[in-house]
């Protein structure tokens, strides 16, 4: 994602964004915040833009200007009032210095006479250490301080955190809220924008994300050549020796989501990917019998968490056990047809 | 000065202002009194009660210039800068930041002088549940003594994480959770005072969702005023805290109970437009099956606290509890499932899906226990079960390692005897019970030839093995369509790899050293009369011997004597035998009566025996079964050979065939 300066929030956020920008009129701005909600609605994006909002010192209509001095200093990213607390590495956990750290500087007068903000993303990072050291200073931080935690799973963040904090909730956008604000960002690059955010599951930036560099591409190939192996043009040691080629991991959390989405299809609810597939393949998918189809998505539930916990197994023959057992799989279907 | 949250500015400043903890207030005041203080004080229980606020107050009173009462003036300069949080002999510590033991010890440094303006230097170390063992132990002998001018107050949320030492150096009090009544009382002043308007049942929507924590409500309230732009009514706070909508969990237990695939992802559709945690809407449906399962044990425990009895009893109804306890295994797997997901919504869509997918249905026997069904995958209750069904005389450490399951208590108990002379029987019906089991024949297997191979089973004896095993797969194929050859190719990786080999390789040795111990060792089928036609007194013949003895109802040592003889004539009511020498080492002469009593009642009337010890001639019941057994498993072995699969398989494999694994079926 480019990052445009100052931010603006999302247009699925302007209730949100009035609300707070009301705190501030009112001077009831909270100390601590929480932003809940699934992944890729963009909390760590308003939170950001809130940031730069309270810091600028001549906002306009609401926004960050972007000309002042603090501004200057938040473009370069280095405005000494502004923390932003994440895992070192995507997936690890917050530690404990960070937050000592942190907390050190907190105790301090803002540096531009403002407001002192931290934005910490995700919130459930923190280990058990790093949340407890956090807790005397988010139940009551120094004058102008606000931290703003960003939290995708909020019952996984301890409750004595959650307790100290007003937890604004970050829903799914509607989706033609989202498609409206899509569409003229899709356009050119051949792609649906109604397309893009089904296979986003709603998340309107996961959404956009599927455009980076060629993911949809191989997506796109990866289902064809799943559908010929479900139609038997295809065996499952080719589309294995297919998949090895790229990201395994990719391969396997995008069957995955493909077989979520025929259980939903099966259980009566429509999902476009597979209403617009050729009549007997629906006919075989329809059949192939849930409780098998729930065993096979415990197989490959298994093989992900091996597959993350750093596991290094031979690709080539994890895939062809994989799309092999799928095959068991449709021949049962097509026996009880 | 900026805006404080409700949950900072209306924090208590002297103990009338504070909300319950009557039982520790009482206590705390009676002391300050009469003069009876602790040096050391602990202040436990959940977040948001009070723990923070009691101890400030407490050092308030302690420090008050008008002296050490139970209402501080509120006046004075201690009491004024303890307020605003910067009394110098007010050394709060955040224990959670300052865990490590130089921490201490540097805070430790500074007790022995005296207080520089108060009466008292308190320390409150908040979050003590942080500090690390060594911190622990330095604090331990100044905890235990420290100078007269010195009172540490400990708070904390966790105090089984203390050590016992520091726990009974101070003065515990457990502070107790709200109840939603305190909550809305206090809400109800708050909100006056602040001018904010506010609709009663509103607060106590707040109240409850608060869960006895007064901080989460004033945090909720703070929320709710912002939402509701300076008011709070119900509908919005409705909304605000629609994070788990109940009526969308009790929609989807409805719809379990309908069999309604499209209403229950329905349920989550609706629940999804309030954004909520799907881990916690996952908590919650496991809650309220909970809820469920009790009131179907119970149906007059179900407590109306959440206001939803009557839903309650009504979806207790609606299911049967073998449905609840299969829906609660599976949730509790979802949730360790839940964060591979793709995402967290379709993570519990599938959860819910599968509950669906694996009701049991279509059962002409209502399963006792569903568990296994369910926990298919769970280590501890299915292999346990089958541990404890195998191998009923396992050793106790077996046992307690097995699972602490209530089944693997109670089989062993009941089953050795049916083990050791009919094996079969309680396995057929748990393997038609669900499909789950269906392994079990198969981790069976192992036991049974170790048991058929000495004594040799004519063709007639093999039915009351095989009769019950092998509907026991055709049941299940009825049920859920799976031939076991695709279960196997996929059921075997996702089963968390430890259990596999505990449930099987343990079970052959007790099968063969502790269960069918008698059988083994003496080499004589047991004898099974249903399956073989009776034979007069009259017809009775050496050559039909063979055929009377299957007949008979001996056991143990009888039984192996009776096998290991040949009859030699009969005259009239006599019978003579001869044992054969090899396996008369456990003969003696009361067995001619005991088999005498046998064949009384195999024949309706009386007969006399007698048994010689000696050389036989002609074929003992026992060594027919062994020759009967050796000609299967010759033909066995050479349909094996001529196969031609197999023989495919040898030649384009260069596979070679075990001969000594063969074992004939029939």
């Amino acid at each position: 994602m480019t990052e445009h300066f100052p931010a603006l929030p999302y247009p699925w956020q302007k209730d949100e964004w009035q609300r707070l920008n009301r705190h501030i009129d009112e001077r009831q701005l909270p100390h601590a915040l929480m932003f809940s909600g699934p992944l890729g609605v963009g909390k760590f994006h308003l939170a950001r833009a809130f940031a730069q909002r309270l810091l600028c010192q001549a906002p306009q209509q609401g926004t960050a200007c972007g000309k002042c001095h603090s501004c200057g200093l938040l473009k370069a990213q280095t405005h000494p009032d502004l923390t932003i607390l994440q895992p070192e590495e995507p997936g690890k956990a917050i530690k404990i210095d960070a937050v000592r750290e942190l907390t050190r500087s907190l105790g301090n007068t803002a540096q531009q006479g403002g407001y002192k903000v931290v934005v910490i993303e995700p919130a459930e990072a923190m280990n058990v250490n790093a949340a407890n050291a956090l807790l005397k200073t988010l139940e009551e931080p120094a004058d102008k301080t606000l931290l703003l935690l960003v939290s995708h799973t909020p019952s996984a963040v301890m409750p004595t955190i959650r307790s100290r904090c007003q937890i604004r909730p970050l829903p799914l956008p509607p989706a033609s809220r989202v498609l409206e604000w899509l569409k003229p960002l899709v356009s050119g690059s051949g792609f649906e924008a109604g397309e893009l955010l089904d296979r986003a599951r709603g998340a309107p930036l996961t959404a956009l994300g599927l455009l980076d560099g060629d993911r949809l591409e191989q997506r796109r190939q990866r289902e064809q050549d799943f559908l010929k192996l479900c139609d038997q043009k295809l065996t499952a040691m080719q589309l294995a020796d297919n998949w090895q080629k790229g990201d395994v991991g990719e391969a396997i959390e995008w069957l995955l989501g493909w077989l979520y989405d025929l259980a939903r299809w099966q259980a009566g609810v429509g999902v476009s990917a597979l209403d617009a597939l050729p009549a007997h393949l629906q006919q075989t998918l329809t059949r192939v019998p849930p409780a098998l189809l729930h065993r096979y998505l415990e197989k490959l539930i298994t093989v992900k968490r091996q597959w993350l916990s750093g596991a290094n197994p031979n690709k080539q023959l994890l895939l062809e056990e994989l799309l092999l057992d799928w095959g068991v799989v449709l021949r049962q279907a097509m026996k009880a047809a | 000065m900026s805006y404080q949250v409700l949950a900072r500015k209306y924090r208590p400043r002297t103990f009338r202002e504070t909300v319950g903890q009557e039982h520790v207030l009482q206590a705390l005041i009676n002391a300050l009194d009469h003069n009876r203080l602790h040096h050391a004080y602990l202040f436990t229980g959940t977040r948001g009660v009070g723990k923070t606020t009691i101890a400030r107050i407490l050092a308030k009173c302690l420090n008050c210039e008008s002296g050490v009462s139970s209402e501080p003036c509120g006046q004075c300069s201690a009491c004024v800068e303890i307020a605003e949080n910067r009394f110098v002999d007010l050394i709060e510590v955040d224990a959670a930041s300052r865990t490590k033991v130089e921490d201490t010890r540097e805070l430790l440094e500074n007790v022995q002088y005296a207080p520089t303006r108060g009466r008292y230097k308190v320390y409150l170390i908040d979050e003590v549940h942080m500090l690390s063992g060594h911190s622990f132990n330095a604090l331990l002998k100044t905890l235990e003594e420290p100078p007269p001018h010195v009172k540490f107050l400990l708070a904390t949320t966790d105090p089984q994480k203390l050590p016992v030492t520091i726990l009974s150096r101070c003065l515990q009090f457990n502070l107790k959770n709200m109840n939603p009544e305190w909550i809305v009382h206090h809400l109800k002043e708050i909100l006056e005072k602040e001018l904010v308007p506010f609709e009663e049942s509103a607060l106590w929507l707040l109240g409850r969702s608060a869960d006895g924590s007064m901080r989460d409500a004033m945090s909720l309230s703070d929320q709710a005023i912002a939402y509701g732009s300076g008011k709070i009514t119900e509908a919005e706070v409705r909304t605000m805290l629609g994070t788990i909508d109940q009526r969308a969990i009790y929609e989807m237990i409805g719809a379990l109970a309908r069999q309604d695939g499209k209403a229950l992802l329905g349920a989550v559709e609706q629940m999804s437009e309030q954004a909520p945690d799907y881990a916690a809407a996952l908590a919650e449906l496991l809650a309220l099956m909970h809820r469920v399962a009790i009131a179907q044990a119970l149906p007059e425990a179900v407590d109306n606290s959440h206001g939803d009895r009557d839903k309650v009893l009504e979806l207790a109804q609606a299911l049967p509890p073998e449905d609840i306890q299969l829906f609660y295994q599976t949730a509790l797997l979802g949730r360790r499932d839940l964060p591979l997901a793709p995402d967290p919504r379709a993570g519990l869509e599938m959860v819910l899906l599968r509950m669906l997918a694996f009701k049991p249905q279509g059962l002409a026997e209502i399963p006792k226990k569903p568990l296994p069904a369910a926990g298919e995958n769970t280590p501890p209750t299915s292999p346990g079960e089958r541990l404890a069904e195998q191998i009923p005389e396992e050793t106790p450490a077996a046992k307690t390692e097995a699972a602490p399951d209530f089944t693997a208590r109670e089989e062993p108990a009941t089953d050795p005897k049916p083990l050791a002379d009919k094996p079969p029987e309680p396995v057929a019906p748990r393997s038609a019970e669900s499909p789950v089991t269906q392994d079990a024949p198969v981790a069976q297997e192992p036991p049974m030839p170790q048991q058929e191979e000495p004594p040799p089973y004519t063709e007639e004896d093999m039915p009351p093995f095989d009769g019950p095993y092998q509907p026991a797969p055709k049941k299940v194929r009825e049920r859920s369509e799976h031939a076991p050859e695709p279960r196997g190719a996929i059921d075997a990786p996702p089963r968390t790899p430890e259990p596999q080999p505990r449930s099987e390789p343990p079970a052959p040795p007790p099968a063969s050293s502790a269960a069918p111990t008698k059988p083994v060792e003496t080499g004589a089928p047991p004898p099974r009369k249903k399956t073989v036609p009776k034979v007069a007194l009259a017809d009775t013949r050496p050559e039909n011997w063979a055929q009377v003895f299957l007949g008979l109802n001996a056991g143990g040592l009888l039984q192996s004597t009776a096998a290991n003889c040949v009859l030699v004539g009969r005259q009239g009511n006599d019978l003579s035998f001869v044992l054969d020498e090899r396996h008369s080492a456990l003969f003696d002469e009361g067995q001619q009566q005991r088999l005498a009593d046998v064949l009384t009642d195999y024949y309706g009337e009386p007969v006399r025996v007698r048994i010689q010890p000696g050389e036989v001639e002609g074929e003992t019941p026992a060594a027919q079964a062994q020759r009967i057994k050796e000609e299967n498993r010759v033909q066995a072995l050479e349909a094996m050979k001529t196969d031609p699969i197999v023989q495919q398989l040898v030649e384009h494999f260069g596979a070679t065939l075990r001969e000594d694994t063969v074992q004939p079926l029939e």
